[in-house]
């Protein structure tokens, strides 16, 4: 046993133990499960959570023993964990879709379940679970079992906050625990350290979840539908137990379902201030929050306008709707897309790219890098004004910052940016060859922007006869869309270089 | 008001806030990087950052619009050119500070006010509360 672990270098074996402490979680997810498969009485759901969770605390384990503390803490390890780990986690989360897809083989009930026998739809649904993102392989998801439904809404409800979040609420892993958190795309902190930070952030995320059931009960929906939508309302994830998400339930229910995208798009940050100062005013007192209510209103009239050049008729709701949805990265429809205009698409497209503000549980770029951008633009034509000797005033979120910090910030949403859309570009190249001849460059443009974005609307390619490249892509799309791509990226770097160096040494 | 002080040093920022408080506008011309900087990231005002002597600067602070100069430097000469240049731009109020009692006469022969010796001027307030006692 030594000797096999010597060959690994100390930060590999850093790395290795923090996976293998961010493994457990889809088993203690499954081992939670078994209560709900028991009160709906689908006994065989039991063998597939069972299965799950063996795998999942057994891999987990071996790597977390295999493993080490590392000497140095550094950012680019706590990267390359959060990579490994959700790329490898959504693996174990495919494992109960395709047991129990296996299990009505025999007697088979409907087309939607047997689909999750082909490996690859289940990791879709998984990677599209724990990355929020919500674009689905079930052709009618209230077909599906009651403890598959619910696992569905698991994934989405863990992967909103954060995989790592959880785990450094209640362990300590041994890469620096406030880089981890950066590494999952957090970097606010609202309490002293990380770990109080992250406790706080569940303490009110588990409050806002109880609160969404609670107010999408009273608007009508039944007790199961209301905790699954609670839960990836929240989480702003977007997997529906109905077979035309949102589209059939009242008005009242849709308001409903807005009011929780909305709350899943303010940052944990505010939802703490307006928690304990009891302000309202805090709701629009930073820049990005300002943007995120302007943003709301530009859109919904943007959308209402080009859906009543397009069709004649305003459809008041379902632009606010799409729009809110979009927007918030929730991703929950009211209507079928694929009959909205191209422009619609786009415009809905641009709001998924956005996404809602950082330091909640939305996708996308962010408001805080979109408002960065926006001043960046507002400084240059400024400075183009300014005297020879005058110095520049940077002034970002009501503090004013130096020169260097300024370009800092600035650099890092642009670089982001800039990754963003060269993906997104990259990703519509392949799509376009691989979908069927029906979609249009809008559509692929919008499909992909859903899935980088870990939104999860769709206008009907993301389907279980998608071809598998396609599959491929959106399922990379989420994983590097969740992490904000740069770590992501990292990964392959440091896999190529590993495998240059090894050549180098045959 | 349009004031332009000269020099950002603690004489120079206590200054910035107190025209800042009665609604002035106030422009300021520091040749010291760190202390422009920090002015700055205080308040919001215009900050030049260049020495007095460097050509047409206080053009570039408008100072023909100016209502009044006021030089805070360490250094006399650079004190003294301000004036000089604020004259020169028909700058009504000029008021300096003086760091070096013998250089009073050359200020005043210029028509400018004078703060003499400020450490003496605090000594002197000191004293005086030690007297009304």
């Amino acid at each position: 046993m030594k000797i096999k672990i010597n060959w690994l270098s100390r930060n590999t074996k850093a790395i290795l133990r923090d996976v293998g402490l961010l493994l457990h979680l889809p088993g203690v997810m499954a081992v939670v499960s078994l209560p709900i498969c028991l009160v709906f009485r689908e006994y065989y759901a039991i063998p597939a959570f069972l299965l799950t969770a063996l795998a999942s605390l057994s891999i987990g384990q071996l790597l977390y023993q295999l493993g080490d503390y590392s000497s140095e803490t550094r950012l680019r390890h706590a990267m390359l964990v959060a990579a490994i780990s959700w790329g490898v986690v959504p693996f174990l989360g495919a494992i109960p879709l395709i047991a129990i897809a296996y299990h009505f083989a025999t007697f088979p009930e409907s087309q939607t379940i047997l689909n999750f026998q082909n490996p690859t739809n289940a990791l879709f649904e998984s990677f599209a679970g724990f990355s929020s993102a919500g674009l689905s392989m079930a052709l009618q998801p209230s077909l599906l079992p009651h403890s598959l439904q619910w696992w569905r809404s698991l994934m989405q409800w863990i992967g909103g906050v954060g995989m790592i979040v959880l785990v450094i609420a209640v362990l300590e892993p041994s890469t620096d625990a406030y880089e981890l958190y950066y590494a999952e795309g957090r970097e606010k902190r609202i309490a002293l350290t990380v770990t109080k930070t992250v406790r706080k952030i569940w303490k009110i995320y588990l409050l806002y979840t109880a609160l969404s059931i609670l107010l999408l009960r009273i608007t009508g929906m039944p007790w199961w539908e209301a905790t699954n939508h609670g839960l990836t309302g929240i989480s702003t994830g977007g997997f529906a137990i109905a077979d035309d998400s949102m589209g059939s339930y009242s008005i009242a229910v849709k308001l409903a379902i807005i009011a929780v995208c909305i709350l899943g798009s303010i940052s944990f940050a505010v939802h703490y201030q307006l928690l304990t100062e009891r302000r309202l005013s805090v709701l629009w007192q930073d820049a990005q929050h300002r943007a995120l209510w302007f943003l709301i209103v530009l859109g919904t009239i943007l959308l209402l306008l080009e859906n009543f050049w397009h069709s004649g008729s305003f459809l008041w709701l379902d632009s606010l709707f799409q729009w809110v949805s979009a927007l918030s990265t929730c991703g929950f429809s009211s209507v079928k897309l694929q009959n909205w205009s191209p422009t619609a698409k786009l415009l809905l497209s641009i709001a998924m790219i956005f996404g809602g503000a950082a330091g909640s549980t939305v996708g996308g770029l962010k408001l805080k890098r979109i408002v960065f951008l926006y001043q960046a633009i507002l400084w240059r034509f400024r400075r183009l004004s300014l005297q020879p000797h005058e110095m520049m005033r940077y002034q970002l979120e009501g503090k004013v910052i130096t020169e260097s910090e300024s370009s800092r910030q600035i650099k890092g949403a642009a670089v982001l940016t800039l990754l963003w859309i060269s993906l997104l570009i990259f990703g519509v190249l392949i799509l376009l060859h691989v979908v069927k001849p029906e979609y249009t460059l809008s559509d692929v443009i919008f499909e992909g922007a859903s899935a980088l974005g870990s939104v999860g609307l769709s206008v009907g390619i993301s389907q279980p006869d998608l071809h598998w490249l396609g599959k491929l892509i959106l399922m990379l799309f989420m994983w590097m869309g969740r992490l904000e791509i740069v770590p992501v990226l990292l990964l392959f770097s440091a896999i190529v270089s590993n495998i240059k160096s090894l050549r180098r040494q045959a | 008001m349009y004031v332009i002080i000269v020099g950002a040093g603690s004489v120079g920022a206590s200054l910035v806030k107190l025209a800042l408080q009665n609604n002035h506008q106030v422009a300021i011309i520091e040749s010291h990087k760190e202390r422009a900087q920090a002015v700055l990231q205080k308040y919001d005002v215009k900050v030049f950052h260049a020495k007095i002597a460097q050509g047409g600067i206080l053009d570039e602070a408008d100072a023909d619009k100016a209502d009044a100069i006021i030089a805070t430097t360490g250094d006399d000469s650079a004190n003294l050119m301000a004036m000089f240049l604020g004259k020169e731009r028909g700058v009504k109020t000029l008021i300096s500070m003086i760091n070096d009692p013998e250089h009073q006469g050359m200020f005043e022969r210029l028509g400018v006010q004078v703060i003499v010796d400020p450490e003496v001027i605090i000594a002197k307030h000191l004293y005086n509360f030690l007297d009304q006692k």
